[in-house]
């Protein structure tokens, strides 16, 4: 009787045991670095013949081309039995996980996006507000993307820049992810990750995105794309950009091209902290930011006049770093606020938080009370260094 | 019988012991999810209901501490036959075990469903739920020593690499979205108290387990203590998640605590997402919550049938737990299903039963008194 309970059990763990149901290999994976997402224009990739002939083709409405770019871990480690660095893929879908599923039908690997680091959102795609919804729900739902992933906007379509092969960084996800990180970045793109895109989204609909532009041969990632409702409404340029992110606070070091003594001298900022309040006078909201930088000059003139070393000069180059940054910040302001009309900077956002009251007030109608708000902007640039010579 | 007590089965254990079995089953998962439906109902100001149901759900601690010590010895069988007579006690037993049913089937569910999102995408959901009910049940068979130092142990597991965690997570935190700190809407607060005070659920079960505490005089203070923590914890995740997320973000999260652990990524370190161990604490806490309901609704069965060894029920709870746990067709439904649960018998064991039970003992304890006085 003892043994043949035994039995049982023993027999009862060879069915427990057997295996793990979501046992896959680490070589049967595609790590997919990046996605790019691109309008599907029916003139461009017409479907082909037998496609049409499927009779259980509901009305399946393709919207998207959607790209992965995934390392070949074949072309990895020492005996790499493969040239390619990177492999790419792309599918004419109406989502994600479709595109999955359609491109599980020519590969032999398993899609997981665990490690994705860079999503590239075609400039067309990003136009549409729907779409732009749509993707952005899909991402702040998915259980396998993470939040620290970089959302950025493609001038033109994102399978461009996809194409590009670098020739230090071939994968576009780890390029573009090394880019955003080093620490030599000059504040000429937004850095915002999925989730704080994520956050103002939830907020009203506005953000600024960083743009990524195809090259010859080569990505940048550079400037700015404004997000109103949703939706794609227009770009800031590089130097735009740098205001936008002093408004943000968002700087560690950029560069300040100020004309000085005929010339363009540059003033490499090393430290810089912007405080913003909004002050209510007679009615009115004023947005006031104080921003204070230090910097030290890696250039000047052989044989000046004016020797940097002499203090009327440093006073001088700081007033003229000073007008410079605060009328490019004004301008910057001024585009968002009176051309574009978006709360890209949150100021609705700093409102709610900090005045909650006032917020209450102005929530209502706050597009028409935005327009109105009057900015000032003050610098307080100091040179603290002067390089290795007098 | 010496021998027994040689080795420490003498069945007892200790305050801290007890508090802390108290503490596993509060948390439980409304942790998941309380953030978001505070930052859904209150916004930022949401800190404010948590610190009151806090302080509410001292007041049922303090009773059923002060009436368990009152009858030191006695298990709560006794002392409600004693108080509310026996009939009575049937019906109020029946119903307080039917709250850790709808608590314990509700934890094995939603552990289920996380476990199936975020680790285990092809496996059916029967077996995780059934691989890990047998787990427990193994565990609730070792008597109340084994599941109060199970309870013990698990403790520098779940704290330390939360800890460790929230550390990487402090350069992303954006402590201004925990502002507006002070707009607070009274009848706002005042009509999400109830909702929010059962996340404090599971103080009903001291009932039980202060029977087996060895001093239980001096119970209270670790109760409270426990209690006072659970809040600090919650505070804890509501701000850091807040933090995170902003106000609308964090409305909008399901379970805003395990949407965090993708927002941290150990900066250039070899484990780039640490899912894995946010599903690691998931499946502790899960866990222990699931132990010590199991283990109250063995005991109250036992205690209700009159025998000696109540082990022998906790098997056959296994199939009421895992069809319970089954019933809701979905993860919306799930939260319905359970609100509902506890607004009856929640509201009924946590605070009707424990204040009834209470307040008699003590007008009977008075009543001796003056009786004892008067035959004096």
């Amino acid at each position: 009787m003892k043994t043949q309970y035994r039995l049982f059990i023993i027999l009862c763990l060879s069915i427990l045991l057997t295996g793990c149901w979501d046992l896959i290999e680490i070589n049967q994976y595609f790590f997919i670095s990046a996605i790019g997402i691109d309008m599907y224009k029916k003139e461009e990739n017409p479907i082909e013949e037998d496609e049409k002939e499927e009779i259980n083709k509901i009305a399946q409405e393709d919207r998207f081309i959607i790209t992965y770019s995934t390392p070949d871990l074949r072309a990895v480690g020492k005996n790499a039995t493969s040239d390619e660095p990177r492999i790419i893929m792309s599918s004419i879908s109406s989502n994600f996980y479709e595109t999955t599923k359609e491109l599980a039908t020519r590969t032999n690997r398993n899609f997981t996006f665990t490690h994705t680091k860079v999503v590239i959102i075609g400039e067309e795609v990003a136009k549409n507000q729907n779409y732009m919804k749509e993707i952005f729900d899909n991402m702040g739902r998915h259980e396998q993307l993470s939040r620290k992933t970089s959302v950025l906007i493609a001038k033109g379509e994102a399978k461009e820049v996809m194409k590009i092969e670098d020739p230090f960084e071939p994968v576009t996800g780890y390029l573009v992810n090394q880019i955003t990180e080093k620490k030599q970045g000059g504040a000429r793109y937004s850095d915002m990750v999925l989730e704080e895109i994520l956050t103002e989204l939830y907020f009203n609909g506005d953000v600024l995105m960083p743009r990524i532009v195809p090259g010859k041969g080569e990505i940048k990632v550079a400037g700015t794309g404004i997000i109103k409702d949703f939706r794609l409404i227009g770009w800031l340029g590089e130097i735009e950009t740098i205001a936008a992110m002093f408004l943000l606070d968002r700087v560690n070091t950029a560069l300040i091209n100020i004309k000085y003594l005929d010339t363009i001298l540059p003033y490499i900022i090393t430290n810089t902290k912007t405080k913003t309040h909004l002050a209510v006078e007679e009615g009115k909201i004023k947005y006031i930011a104080n921003i204070d930088t230090e910097g030290y000059m890696q250039q000047y003139i052989l044989d000046a006049e004016d020797k940097l070393t002499d203090q009327r000069s440093i006073t001088a180059i700081e007033k003229q770093v000073k007008d410079t940054l605060e009328k490019q910040i004004k301008a910057t302001f001024n585009k968002l606020q009176k051309e574009f009309k978006v709360d890209a900077l949150g100021l609705g956002r700093h409102i709610r938080k900090f005045k909650p009251d006032l917020w209450d007030e102005v929530e209502d109608n706050w597009d028409d009370i935005f327009e109105n708000i009057e900015f000032e902007v003050n610098v307080d640039a100091r040179l603290r260094r002067i390089g290795m010579t007098k | 019988m010496e021998m027994i007590k040689m080795y420490g089965k003498n069945n007892k254990i200790s305050n801290l012991q007890v508090a802390f079995l108290m503490g596993h089953t509060i948390i439980g998962v409304g942790i998941l999810s309380l953030p978001s439906t505070l930052a859904e109902v209150l916004g930022t100001s949401g800190w404010v209901a948590v610190v009151i149901a806090g302080a509410i759900a001292i007041i049922p601690v303090t009773m059923i501490s002060k009436l368990m010590a009152m009858y030191e010895g006695k298990n709560i069988f006794e002392i409600s036959s004693h108080i509310i007579g026996r009939p009575l006690t049937y019906v109020a037993l029946t119903l307080v075990i039917i709250d850790a049913l709808g608590q314990g089937a509700f934890v094995t569910r939603i552990f289920g469903e996380v476990i199936k999102m975020f680790l285990l995408f092809s496996t059916p959901l029967e077996v995780i739920l059934l691989t890990m009910l047998l787990t427990v049940v193994y565990t609730v068979r070792s008597e109340v020593e084994g599941v109060a130092r199970f309870s013990m142990i698990v403790i520098p597991f779940i704290v330390i690499p939360i800890l460790i965690m929230s550390t990487v997570l402090i350069p992303d935190l954006d402590f201004t979205n925990l502002l507006p700190i002070f707009k607070v809407n009274p009848v706002q607060i005042f009509n999400s108290i109830p909702s929010i005070f059962f996340s404090f659920g599971g103080i009903e079960l001291l009932l039980i387990y202060m029977y087996y505490s060895k001093n239980p005089k001096s119970a209270l203070k670790y109760n409270i203590g426990v209690v006072i923590a659970v809040t600090v914890l919650y505070l804890f995740s509501f701000f850091i998640s807040l933090a995170r997320f902003g106000e609308k973000g964090l409305a909008a999260q399901l379970w805003p605590l395990l949407s965090l652990s993708k927002a941290i990524q150990f900066p250039s370190a070899f484990i780039e997402n640490v899912e894995g161990i946010i599903m690691a604490i998931w499946v502790i806490i899960a866990f222990t919550t699931l132990m010590s309901t199991m283990f109250s609704m063995t005991v109250l069965l036992g205690k209700m049938c009159k025998v000696e060894e109540s082990k022998y029920f906790t098997l056959p709870l296994l199939p009421l737990i895992y069809f319970l746990s089954l019933i809701p067709g979905n993860v919306v439904l799930i939260y319905d299903f359970i609100q509902v649960f506890t607004y009856i018998f929640g509201t009924f064991a946590l605070l009707l039963y424990p204040t009834v039970l209470y307040t008699l003992a003590v007008l009977k304890r008075k009543g001796e008194a003056k009786k004892n006085e008067n035959t004096v």
